[in-house]
């Protein structure tokens, strides 16, 4: 009799090692409500988090493209020097290199025909960039010289589809060149009705070149300022998290910081348009956002090994 | 041969106590050998299979490596399951053995099945097996740091960089040499890497490519031997130098030649020390550092590792530069100091204990004495027995052990010598012969001979069922019951050849039989109370089966836990943060956590680990950061006496405040056991396997949905599989087209600009660090940067088009992909965890299948399986249900054997209950909950109130053999036990008074035991006093009038 008794003791005792108490949670930690998106900080863990508040504001918003080109010469300030009437070159004053004035005597050469002499003169101040003429030679269509202007150049720029249509003729671009030594300014000048290749429409910008800096035949790299806009709304870029799907910023009330989710428009690198969801001089996080929504977002964070 | 055993014993008494010294010299020298821990090692028999995988995303890692390496191991013999898990760069494949497999036997079947795949997998993509370590393995844990203002041989401070060269190339190698070490594994600070950035416009302006520079570096980055040539008698060998060795040289390479000038690396490209792209991180106090982690090999001693790496550090130190310190943080060696602390004190306090106590009842200091000393020689006799086993000694096995009812045995035979030699010495009137008090010696052991072997047998025999249990259970507890039988075996043996030789020889002089005054008293006490109860016998029995009954109520409304947890003193907290934390981001949130965690003054350091090492023992995501808390010594803390429990509290209260993180406590040896068993922990497990993970994780969200119906259902989720921000570069296949471009000519250009690519190696001396091709950091940070990246197009006769934008010819887009791709068993799968509240594991696991099974709509190929703790639990129950039933049985077998009375040996029975009762009420007293450390306590209590009860009836039944009446036989018999059951009860229960009321290390399982077997002796006790007697009247009264 005690025996049984016994067993539905130990039975009992095992009944209860049996029971769900005894399993071990993997975490009671506290579950955020699943739909709330502000959190409340101390102002010790404020100071600690290193946050920048801004209001939002009015911003113009300035939209550049970089594209990659190359120097040119500009082509009405390159001229082939070729001889009016065949003939035989008497003189050639100068050399690949040389300056040259307007006007400034090139070469001489007699002619053919009618034995008398006549000299060739520079039509534009330049540098001589060739040369295919010596004394002696005779001189037929062919052409002698070829003077450039580099007091200002060309730069080709490659544009492809994608960026295509911000283009505009008159909009301002900054030339650096590729090791960032030197910059210039200037403005397209010209946009290629066509495409090269099918991929590219080559746009122009002509900048001043005083020093000779700018080389024909030179890789640079240009930040075309595609568009302004002013802005009556924008938010810095990096305050914007992606938070349950949607585009928010952080706003602060006091030491409570709500996710407000926003419509946004352009943006220019830095600062997005805003279309809705914020009134202006509402005070954000700009900077350490990503804390904020890891902080609302906690309970959901898990480690399963 | 009984008779004769004894007989040996006591006429070669002197042969017995020189061997009894024997065994106790054997048992020092095993303690030398005895792998002692702390905490029982409750690791599988697992390898881990690691493989880093560059750049690959989860998906990409999964499909390519983790797929081929789990599905080459499919079939291997003695395999029990293999799960993965692939993550960004990283994929891991854990392969578990069948319990008892050896791993390097098992280590070797895996080698030669990946060397079978090699082939299979992508290049460059080396699977490696993790190191050979359980889940104690991480004994030692150090951090390189530099002083402040300390300045390296170029006059340049110390860098992450830096530091963790001299810890790759200097430290560890030193380290990994330490014997019973397996690996040091790195976390934090940055791999030195020889960076060429190349500048895509000026690739451009030279007309080269990536593809250019790649192959330039590679083609002038070797050295040649040429075999030797043979001068003059003497041999040349030749070689032609041509490694690359400094920047200036990687920027001296020739790419091209344009113009008759050649072009060079440093023509196009910044070479500089790059950042590697590192996957893990270590903070300590507040700041970034390099953190190194001792890993024990398997079935070393823990304590012996962690000194040789202590002692070690100290000559590396010596050799690393001024100004450059390692400091020790974890050290196990304190951690098993403690515990080994703790069972000295145990010991100690035991034996002075049980020496007061026999003094006290017996007045006889040498008998007490000689019982206390069976305690250290059982003690090294399992010892003994353990080592030989390769039982490890840890506070489970070692801290849980009552030295009271272990020398009970003992305690009954000294009690009954000096009983009879009293009176046989007030027979005579004199002090007896030597001839005369051997004969007493002989007759005494004799006569309580067989109580005591069975009594001991017994309370060995409730310990089988310990052995029953399987898994983390199993390997948690069968060192205890394997070091509990092997002192009780060795109490025994000691007790019935020991114990009566040391009689023999040691008491000698005057035995009182007069009783000092403490008994009297309680004889006083007690006889009346027997005369009532022997008269009243239906009155006493009623009272015991209704307290029996209000604790066996009050018990299945007790709290309860499993598993106890046992206290490391040190504390680790697991910092989660939302998937997608990016790692540095991690870094400054864990610097923050520190400070604030560092301002608690009971804490001596703090020091976290953030995403995966260097040797991807611990998978972590960059997110995560396991944050351990090393706490001063309890004096130093402003309250010494503060409950470890509260501290948790209180730091998990401060911690809270701190923004963005999520926490969960644990322990560090705690947490490396999780992290490698990786068992869900929830009560309810319900796997859903399947292909797609879109499908999979739908099926999951919904099978919550069903859940959470469920009555008893709490904290039901879904596994994370998703929410990991992927940025994807999607190639446009028609526009590549057009171009004549590839789809791997965009992708190699991506990963070039974002990853790198590796083109060689470069030697410093024995260091080596990767050369890699990749792009300045400026590229990396924007997509809008992205999009402008150049990708050349070769194959063009157009000179204007030599490249396009990234951004032309594909979709960049942001979105969340998988975050890690879980594997079990070879197939994909979603783990939704439940936890149950109220109701009963079974129904509900049942509730939850037929709901499942009508609700949620499994597509063709997707299928659901059950698992979780409800599964462990399930078989424990069963096996117990089965062996526990057997135990008794035995018992009750044993006992009729001994008795050759089934009616004595249920009578005998009975204690058992009424022990239990004071167990448990012990327990609500102290509003403990029910654990397995109890039940232990309760095991040990049966076996006691056994004991007792079978001293008691032989007596009575030897007195009728006498020709006693019953009633006198009862009275008298009950009478002269009264001496040896208080002896034993006092004994067993104040014996476990100071690990009633410890707050040390151990306290956690030594307090719910104590308290059951204090509680439990207690009634017991007054059981087998008052209840066993009246039902022994009882019974045989039945019989008279029904014979």
């Amino acid at each position: 009799m005690k025996f049984k008794y016994y067993l539905v003791l130990v039975l009992c005792l095992l009944g209860t090692l049996n029971s769900p108490a005894f399993a071990v949670s993997e975490d009671d930690h506290e579950h955020h409500d699943e739909e709330s998106s502000s959190t409340t900080l101390t102002p010790a863990a404020i100071a600690d988090a290193n946050f920048k508040i801004e209001p939002v504001g009015a911003k113009s918003l300035q939209f550049t493209q970089t594209l990659f080109g190359v120097i040119a010469p500009v082509n009405s300030y390159q001229v082939a020097i070729s001889a009016t009437y065949p003939g035989q070159v008497t003189d050639v004053r100068v050399n690949i290199g040389d300056k040259v004035q307007q006007g400034e005597t090139l070469i001489t050469i007699r002619n053919a025909a009618s034995g008398r002499e006549y000299s060739l003169t520079s039509p534009i101040s330049g540098e001589v960039t060739f040369r295919e003429a010596n004394r002696g030679e005779f001189a037929q269509h062919q052409t002698l010289l070829k003077i450039t202007d580099f007091s200002e150049v060309w730069v080709e720029l490659s544009a492809f589809p994608e960026g295509i249509e911000a283009l505009q003729k008159g909009q301002q671009a900054r030339v650096y060149d590729l090791h960032k030594h030197e910059h210039a300014s200037g403005q397209i000048s010209y946009i290629a009705p066509q495409m090269t290749g099918g991929h590219i429409a080559r746009a122009r910008v002509q900048i001043a070149n005083p020093q000779g800096h700018w080389r024909p035949g030179m890789h640079v790299k240009t930040d075309v300022f595609s568009d302004t806009k002013e802005v009556a709304l924008a938010v810095a870029r990096d305050a914007l998290q992606t938070f349950r799907g949607d585009t928010v910023v952080f706003v602060q009330e006091g030491n409570t910081f709500t996710a407000r989710p926003l419509e946004l428009g352009r943006d220019d690198g830095e600062f997005v348009e805003v279309l809705s969801g914020i009134e202006a001089d509402t005070p954000y996080v700009t900077h350490n956002s990503f804390l904020l929504k890891a902080d609302i977002l906690k309970a959901g964070a898990g480690h399963h090994h | 041969m009984i008779d004769a055993l004894i007989r040996f014993a006591i006429e070669r008494r002197w042969l017995v106590l020189a061997a009894t010294l024997l065994v106790a010299g054997f048992g020092f020298y095993s303690a030398t050998k005895l792998p002692i821990d702390a905490v029982p090692d409750i690791t599988n028999v697992q390898v881990q299979i690691n493989t880093e995988t560059p750049g690959y995303s989860p998906l990409e890692t999964e499909q390519r490596v983790t797929y081929i390496i789990e599905n080459a191991m499919a079939g291997i013999p003695e395999l029990d399951y293999t799960r993965s898990i692939s993550r960004y760069a990283l994929s891991q494949v854990t392969v578990v053995f069948n319990e008892g497999t050896d791993i390097y036997w098992a280590r070797q079947q895996i080698s030669e099945r990946l060397q079978a795949i090699r082939g299979r997998l992508p290049d460059e993509i080396e699977p490696a097996l993790g190191p050979i370590a359980s889940g104690l393995g991480e004994v030692f844990t150090y951090i390189v740091r530099a002083e402040p203002g300390a300045r390296d041989a170029d006059g340049q401070p110390f860098t992450a960089e830096s530091l963790r060269t001299l810890q790759d190339w200097v430290i560890r190698p030193q380290l990994v040499k330490v014997p019973g070490v397996t690996e040091i594994n790195t976390h934090g600070g940055f791999e030195r890497e020889y960076q060429v950035a190349p500048q895509p416009g000026k690739l451009l302006a030279y007309k080269l490519s990536m593809a250019d520079v790649l192959r330039a570096l590679e083609l002038n980055n070797a050295n040649a031997g040429a075999g030797y040539i043979e001068r003059n008698g003497e041999q040349w060998l030749v070689r032609s130098p041509g490694q690359l060795q400094t920047l200036e040289e990687i920027g001296d390479v020739v790419v091209a030649k344009r113009d008759d000038a050649p072009v060079r690396v440093s023509d196009v490209a910044n070479v500089q020390f790059g950042k590697e792209l590192r996957t893990g991180a270590a903070t300590s106090n507040g700041e970034e550092v390099v953190l190194g982690t001792a890993m024990m090999l398997i079935g070393e001693n823990s304590r012996l590792v962690a000194k040789r790496v202590g002692e070690r550090l100290e000559d590396v130190q010596r050799s690393l530069p001024d100004g450059v310190v390692i400091e020790a943080l974890y050290d196990r060696t304190n951690l098993v100091d403690k515990t080994i602390a703790t069972i000295e004190k145990n010991l100690f306090e035991g034996a002075v204990l049980v020496i007061v106590i026999l003094f006290l009842l017996l007045g006889n200091f040498r008998a007490a004495l000689i019982t206390a000393m069976v305690i250290p020689l059982s003690m090294l006799f399992a010892i003994s027995g353990m080592a030989a086993n390769r039982v490890s000694g840890n506070l489970m096995s070692l801290g849980a052990i009552d030295f009271g009812i272990i020398v009970d045995g003992a305690v009954i035979v000294v009690e009954n010598a000096l009983r009879r030699l009293g009176l046989a010495q007030q027979h005579y009137g004199r002090l007896l012969t030597t001839r005369e008090r051997l004969e007493e010696v002989f007759a005494s052991t004799r006569e309580v001979f067989k109580p005591a072997t069975f009594g001991v047998l017994i309370i060995m025999l409730v310990y089988l069922p310990i052995f029953a249990l399987t898994g983390v259970e199993g390997k948690m507890f069968h060192p205890m019951a394997f070091t509990v039988v092997f002192a009780l075996l060795g109490a025994l043996i000691f007790a019935v050849t020991f114990v009566p030789a040391a009689i023999a020889i040691f008491v000698r002089g005057k035995v009182t039989h007069q009783e000092n005054w403490l008994m009297r008293n309680a004889r006083r006490l007690y006889e009346p109370v027997l005369r009532f109860s022997l008269r009243q016998p239906l009155l006493i029995i009623v009272i015991g089966v209704a307290l029996f009954a209000t604790a066996t109520f009050q018990a299945t409304r007790m709290g309860s836990e499993f598993l106890p947890q046992l206290d490391e003193g040190d504390i680790a907290m697991h910092a989660l943060r939302i998937p997608g934390t990016g790692l540095q981001q991690s870094v400054e949130m864990q610097i923050q956590l520190e400070k604030v965690i560092d301002r608690i003054p009971e804490v001596q350091r703090v020091y976290s680990k953030i995403g995966t090492p260097d040797v991807a023992t611990d998978p972590m995501p960059p997110s995560v950061a396991d944050t351990i808390i090393i706490l001063k010594p309890r004096d130093e803390w402003p309250d010494p006496a503060k409950p470890k429990v509260h501290l948790v509290a209180e730091i998990r209260d401060r911690v809270t405040g701190v923004p963005g993180n999520n926490y969960e406590f644990t322990q560090p040896i705690e947490m490396r056991f999780n992290e490698l068993i990786a068992g869900v922990r929830a009560d309810l497990a319900v796997r859903i396997y399947g292909d797609d993970l879109a499908q999979l994780k739908a099926l999951g969200d919904e099978a919550v949905g069903v859940i959470r119906q469920i009555t008893g259902a709490s904290d039901v989720r879904a596994e994370q599989m998703t929410g990991l921000p992927t940025l994807s570069v999607e190639p446009q296949r028609d526009h590549l087209a057009l171009l004549g471009l590839t789809v791997s000519d965009v992708q190699q250009a991506v990963q070039a600009a974002i990853g790198g690519v590796q083109t060689g190696v470069i030697y410093e001396g024995d260091k080596r660090f990767r050369l890699m091709l990749r792009l300045d950091d400026a590229w990396r940070e924007d997509i809008s940067a992205l999009e402008q990246l150049p990708v050349a197009v070769s194959a063009t006769d157009n000179l204007d088009l030599r490249y396009v934008p990234l951004g032309e010819i594909a979709i960049l887009s942001l979105d969340l992909g998988p975050n890690q791709i879980n594997r079990e068993s070879g197939k994909r799968n979603i783990i939704v965890s439940a936890n149950v509240a109220e109701r009963d594991l079974g129904s509900f696991v049942n509730d939850v299948r037929t709901q499942l099974q009508q609700q949620l709509e499994l597509p063709a190929g997707y299928w659901v399986e059950y698992g979780g703790t409800f599964e462990q639990l399930e078989s424990a129950s069963q096996r117990l249900a089965l062996v526990v039933p057997l135990a008794l049985l035995l018992i009750l077998g044993l006992l009729y054997t001994a008795f050759n009375s089934l009616r004595n040996a249920l009578i005998i029975f009975t204690g058992v209950p009424l022990a239990l009762t004071g167990g448990i009420f012990a327990l609500l007293l102290r509003d403990m909950p029910l654990s397995i450390s109890a039940a232990v306590g309760f095991i040990a209590l049966s076996g006691i109130a056994v004991l007792n009860g079978v001293v008691m009836l032989s007596f009575i039944e030897q007195l009728r053999q006498r020709g006693l009446t019953v009633g006198k036989a009862i009275f008298d018999g009950a009478r002269t036990r009264l001496r040896p059951v208080l002896m034993t009860a006092l004994v067993a229960s104040l014996g476990f008074v100071p690990m009633a009321f410890n707050v040390g290390t151990g306290a956690e399982v030594q307090r719910p035991l104590a308290t059951v077997v204090i509680g439990g002796i207690v009634s017991s006790t007054l059981l087998t006093l008052l209840v066993l007697p009246a039902l022994y009247s009882l019974t045989n009264r039945l019989r008279r009038q029904n014979p």
